[in-house]
């Protein structure tokens, strides 16, 4: 039996945690204590993170699509296949992954720009962020978290907006909780009086879309009253906060899913930033492992590593003397504008039908395409449209790195052998490039990492030997090239009436994780994700006050129409008693179902893609 | 005293090659992130003498995270089931004493009623060579609420004492005394005043648990849940200091509940059992959608009864916690045995 | 030493559906020995392997009077149960039987015997009941009152009639809703007890259905003036081993599958979680 010391694949929060090997299998997941952030602990994720892992449903081989069907086949098919269908320049994307290492990301990144000619590289993930990692980037010099997490616990005012983080990072939960014990106080904003809110000193049970108002207010206490009535919450409540915080020597912000999937997202984390500005800092929570990863290997249509922009020439001659030969200079499209111009992708490690923000226009997107490929662990709905599927290793069965939410990188180290003929995506995207006519010189992940050092001032400090003494190493935020410019957008202001009484809003609480493909796979958590499907087969839950669904007269699972002045979508009533009277909540996962009647997605900041608003609805039994 | 032997520290490792020969020797060892896990001593002088305890219970040699339990696959017309025991002969070696009482009462529980197959295979090859631990970690040693060490005069097989230069090895068993006899002449007896050094050990680690307040947190806490006494509010408000990651049941070496999939890969099946904990919302949900323990209040109940109560103190044969502490090391929120045991009594957390 | 977890090999004899999603299996070991060697006592349960998709606990509710086979009633909730009602004569289940505890049926030879089912309720009690009409002469009054949400819903239904028809069986039907050709009782199955004279001193009442009926039909038993160890049910829990070891069905620190599922109202009034 190995203990494999490794990084959890999960959230953005960056567990180690060790990998138990038996005759060539990984079989346990546990923590270790000496990590700095929440030592000796791990999530229901982290502890069974070796179940996806073995799962019988684990692409073996590659499969090329041929009179329709996609058949398997032999990778030198595949490669060569790729070779003649990826088109060139304007007409190609690329679109990396959220959990795929910093190697993966970066060789693609590069495959994309310097092989196929294109700035039009993309991480699906980042869409829905785009908006929020702007505006912080805008506040503290690069779109990333400012702090370390296991700093929280020494806050003395923390402030959480739009998240019940006991579902999204348990372990930010954990410093949360040791500030608590030293006696911090916790501001909550959100709808919902969940587990955060009935640890809060202060509970600003806010209507979805209020947020940035709400948080002015905190900053302002004179804009109170205004703010309070918006917002359905007390004006004394919000007093309280804004004395809390004016006293704070080392406050701390952080936000979540609900406030980052939703058009307010931009203004909620600008308006938080400045609330904790010069004295303590920002985070942005994310449920993907490496999704800061990403971003800093430069997965974005307009910026190379570190956020050093492709408009600047002497950043592109730096990289082509790396490389051989320029980037383009001109700034590609982002994933939701590329329907119409892309005509093939290579899409790695993600599936957009699951996390871009608009499932119905990814969908779209892909089966427009006239050639796709798709590298991933599992058969996704989006692998299910390409025309070329490969089979990746895992996090467990190569090396590279993750960056955490708070921008520390580490190693992730190779416990098994990937099953059947898979392999690391790193390596495919070499193979390719010299498909292609591009030699990569790289043999291993380190040598990757080297290069990205070297082209990185961020991480012009890190290399596999630092992360093999330490708990890895953080990026300096003031080593970045810059932030993109454009302002926020403002999020449209939603008024109820008496035809449209409640205000109707997507919610990442229940069931985002498990929407996850990681979490659906033989095994304890497969269970603990399947219960809100298995309650909710079709039509998806809406989570209601007791008291309104006794006014309409109907019970728990009854089917109701919500209908707004876009549309309507069915649900089925979920009640519950943390939801306020005027509010109802629907899945993020089921916004697909939801998008007839929240309408269409708004325009954020002009770097962000389109996000769902909350909006004005009726509901009437079915 | 019972027999025992005393051999030079230095000489462990060549002890060890010896029971080698015979068995696969496990043992505390120092991991890559600094953490100790017990695993199969392939460089003997490599093992670790001075630590608080694993965050892995050794028992886990006999009870793994993911166990395959049978084989299936169609052979002609019908269905082909295999078993799949593991028989391979193990030592465990310097096991905490807590470590030691928890194998003792799975032991008991894997034979109740209907014997645990897997389970039984396992144990039935293999030996305990505890090691008494000096002196507790502070922030999560509990044993003496237990009466599971520091020092034991049974359950294991063979009981070591670092006495510094020289470990003084205790014969327990016949299966203990074997084990010092494949030590050969790297043992001697033991001298008065080493016995005595031994003596003065083990009421020494007594005096350092100090002024605990746990034992008189768990002995009322066990009063509290036997009855029931706490209303579903106190749950409630316990369970907001929760957020159900499973840890402290997937610590616990006495913790046995598990789930069984079956996968089967290009044909071929193999029924796994994995753990399973009842602070997960699935543990009791019944196909048809109704669940008993549907509230998060109820779960923490469920484990504080589990590991505390009276009922299950008659039926086991013994309180289900042996107070080794990890679940204080690994809670995601702040729901340890101790902090628990404290609210449960007082009525309310504090 | 035999392994507790390892199956035997039965094939599936005849497959009946009884409503729209309950089907009834009839099964039999592959090794003949081993059917005929096959002891088990009504109320007892077996673990049945649906391979590939794991082990489920069923009721085995035929008697062991009648040795060639046994019995599954199984309702499709579930991936396991959906992929069990797939399968047809011929095809091969594991099961691990018998396990649990049982009815007591010679210990209340003495009695009045009331058996009251609801829905899927019965499937439990049927073992007992041909037991007992199966040795028909070794018991005494034997009354069993049943119901089901609509007809479309009530299992057994040519077994209803026998029981209908025998005369030395008083037996009642209803149902919440009625269909177009119902012309039997409407109502719960409490309402029958307007229809018959229980007499609760000497009598012995076994029922079993949904949680919720179980509750209030104790309660009424009760009020009635039963003792609480003449009310005797058979609980349902989630189980995974079926011999107390992985711990889904504890009950306090009972476990369904070891300490039941037979329980009287005695042995459960004191259990914490009896819902």
């Amino acid at each position: 039996m190995q203990n494999v010391l490794t990084v959890c694949p999960y959230c953005g929060s960056g567990c180690s945690l060790y990998l138990g090997v038996e005759n060539g299998v990984v079989t346990s997941s546990s923590p270790s204590l000496g990590h700095p952030f929440g030592g000796g602990k791990l999530c229901k994720r982290g502890w069974h993170a070796h179940e996806f892992v073995r799962s019988p449903n684990r692409l073996r081989t590659p499969m090329v699509r041929k009179g329709g069907a996609l058949v398997e086949a032999s990778w030198q098919e595949a490669v060569s296949a790729i070779a003649s269908g990826l088109g060139r320049g304007p007409e190609v994307a690329v679109l990396g992954s959220g959990r795929c290492t910093n190697e993966d990301n970066y060789a693609l990144m590069r495959l994309g720009r310097q092989v196929l000619g294109t700035n039009n590289v993309d991480c699906v993930p980042r869409a829905v962020r785009a908006a929020d990692l702007a505006a912080l980037g805008r506040a503290v010099g690069a779109p990333a978290s400012s702090g370390l997490q296991a700093e929280i616990a020494q806050a003395d005012v923390i402030v959480v907006c739009g998240s019940e983080t006991e579902q999204e990072n348990p372990k930010v939960v954990t410093v949360i909780m040791e500030a608590l014990n030293a006696g911090a106080a916790l501001i909550t904003i959100s709808p919902r009086r969940g587990q955060m809110a009935r640890l809060a000193r202060v509970h600003l049970q806010a209507r979805p879309g209020t947020e940035p108002a709400v948080i002015a207010a905190l900053a302002d206490p004179a804009s109170s009253a205004g703010a309070a009535e918006a917002a359905g919450v007390s004006t004394d409540a919000l007093r309280e906060a804004a004395g809390l915080l004016k006293e704070a020597s080392k406050p701390a912000a952080l936000y979540g899913g609900n406030a980052s999937h939703g058009a307010a997202s931009s203004a909620i984390a600008e308006g938080l930033a400045a609330l904790v500005a010069g004295r303590g800092a920002i985070y942005a929570l994310s449920r993907y492992a490496n999704l800061q990863g990403a971003c800093d290997m430069g997965l974005l249509p307009h910026f190379l590593t570190g956020y050093q922009p492709v408009a600047d020439a002497q950043v592109r001659e730096k990289f082509a003397a790396k490389w051989g030969s320029a980037p383009p200079a001109d700034p590609g499209l982002p994933f939701w504008r590329m329907a119409g111009t892309v005509k093939s992708a290579y899409l790695m490690g993600a599936d957009p039908i699951v996390s871009a923000p608009d499932p119905a226009a990814a969908r779209q997107f892909l089966e427009g395409l006239d050639f796709l490929v798709v590298a991933d662990l599992f058969l996704t709905e989006a692998a299910g449209l390409a025309q070329v599927v490969l089979p990746a290793a895992s996090f467990a069965e190569k090396e590279g790195t993750f960056t955490s939410l708070d921008r520390r990188v580490q190693r992730l180290r190779k416990a098994v052998e990937p099953p059947g003929e898979a392999r690391a995506d790193w390596q495919v995207v070499c193979e390719l490039a010299g498909a292609l006519g591009t030699s990569f010189p790289y043999g291993s992940p380190g040598e990757i990492l080297e290069e990205i050092a070297d082209l990185t001032p961020a991480y012009g400090e890190i290399s596999t030997q630092r992360l093999e003494a330490e708990w890895g190493m953080q990026w300096r935020l003031d080593a970045t090239g810059g932030a993109p410019q454009a302002g926020g957008a403002e999020a449209p202001p939603v008024s109820t009436s008496e035809e449209y009484p409640f205000v109707l809003a997507l919610d990442t609480t229940i069931g985002t994780w498990e929407a996850n493909t990681m979490c659906r796979q033989p095994g304890t958590l497969q269970r603990e994700s399947g219960i809100v499907h298995a309650d909710y087969p079709q039509a998806p839950p809406v989570e209601m006050n007791p008291e309104a669904m006794q006014d309409l007269q109907a019970r728990p699972l009854t089917p109701v129409r919500l209908l707004t002045a876009a549309g309507e979508m069915t649900a089925a009533i979920k009640p519950n008693p943390e939801v306020p009277k005027g509010v109802l909540l629907v899945p993020y996962y089921a916004r697909e179902q939801a998008r007839a009647a929240l309408g269409e997605p708004v325009a954020t900041a002009e770097d962000g893609a389109p996000l769902f608003a909350p909006c004005a609805v009726k509901v009437e039994t079915a | 005293m019972a027999e025992a032997g005393i051999i030079a520290k230095r000489d462990v490792p060549r002890w060890i090659e010896a029971m080698q020969a015979s068995a696969e020797v496990i043992g505390p060892v120092a991991q890559h992130g600094g953490d100790i896990a017990y695993v199969p001593l392939e460089r003997p002088e490599e093992m670790a003498w001075t630590f608080w305890n694993s965050l892995s219970s050794p028992r886990d040699y006999l009870y793994p995270q993911t166990d395959t339990l049978l084989r299936f696959g169609r052979d002609g017309d019908g269905y082909r089931v295999e078993e799949t025991l593991d028989t391979r002969k193990r030592v465990l070696f310097a096991v905490r004493n807590c470590d030691v009482s928890a194998i003792e009462f799975l032991d008991r529980i894997m034979a109740a009623f209907v014997p645990d197959t897997p389970y039984q295979a396992r144990r039935e090859n293999t030996a305990l060579v505890a090691l008494a631990c000096h002196e507790p970690n502070q922030d999560y040693c509990m044993c003496v609420c237990a009466g599971t060490g520091p020092f034991l005069d049974e359950r294991h097989d063979v009981q070591l004492t670092d006495l510094g230069e020289e470990v003084l090895a205790e014969i327990t068993t016949e299966k203990g005394r074997e084990l010092i006899q494949a030590g050969g002449d790297l043992f001697k007896a033991p001298t008065e005043e080493q016995i005595a050094q031994k003596a003065r050990l083990a009421e020494e680690a007594l005096d350092k648990f100090g002024p605990y307040p746990f034992t008189h947190y768990v002995q009322g806490a066990t009063r509290r849940v036997s009855l029931d006494d706490r209303p579903p509010e106190f749950w409630a408000e316990m369970s907001d200091w929760c957020v159900e990651c499973g840890g402290c049941t997937l610590v616990c070496p006495t913790c046995n509940c598990f789930n069984m999939i079956d996968n089967v890969v290009e044909g071929r099946g193999e029924r796994v059992r994995c753990w399973d904990s009842c602070q997960y919302e699935g543990m009791t949900r019944e196909a048809s959608g109704h669940n008993p323990r549907a509230a998060h209040g109820d779960r923490v109940k469920r484990r504080f009864f589990h590991k505390l109560s009276y009922q299950y103190n008659q039926r086991d044969g013994s309180i289900g916690c042996v107070c080794c502490g990890r679940c204080i090391a690994v809670c995601c929120g702040d729901l340890g045995i101790a902090v628990g045991s404290r609210a449960i009594r007082r009525g309310e957390r504090s | 030493m035999s392994n507790t977890y390892l199956p035997q090999i039965a094939t599936i004899q005849d497959v009946r559906d009884e409503t729209p999603d309950t089907k009834t299996f009839t099964c039999s070991l592959r090794d003949k020995a081993a059917q005929e060697a096959l002891a088990f006592r009504p109320g007892q349960f077996a673990e049945v392997s649906v391979f590939g998709q794991g082990e489920a606990p069923f009721c085995i509710c035929s008697s062991p009077t009648r040795k060639e086979n046994f019995q599954f009633t199984v309702r499709a909730v579930g991936g396991l149960t959906q992929a069990m009602h797939a399968l047809a004569p011929g095809d091969e289940i594991g099961v691990r039987a018998p396990l649990g505890n049982e009815f007591p049926a010679e210990a209340v030879a003495d009695k009045k015997i009331l058996f009251i089912g609801g829905g899927i309720g019965l499937p439990p009690l049927r073992s007992l009941i041909w037991y007992m009409l199966d040795k028909r002469n070794q018991f005494k009054e034997i009354r069993i009152l049943y119901g089901a949400r609509t007809p479309t819903d009530l299992v057994y239904k040519d077994e209803l009639e026998v029981w209908t028809a025998r005369d030395d069986v008083d037996f009642h039907v209803t149902v919440d809703r009625a269909e177009p050709g119902w012309t039997g009782n409407v109502g719960i199955v409490s309402t029958l007890f307007e229809k018959v004279t229980i007499e609760p001193e000497g009598t012995v009442a076994f029922l079993c259905g949904p949680p919720v009926m179980i509750r209030f039909v104790m309660q009424d038993l009760l009020a009635m003036g039963f003792a609480e160890d003449s009310v005797v049910t058979t609980l349902e829990r989630h189980m995974k081993c079926g011999v107390g070891k992985c711990n889904h069905c504890a009950i306090g620190h009972k476990y369904v599958c070891l300490d039941g599922p037979v329980f009287t109202y005695a042995q459960i009034k004191n259990l914490m979680e009896q819902s």
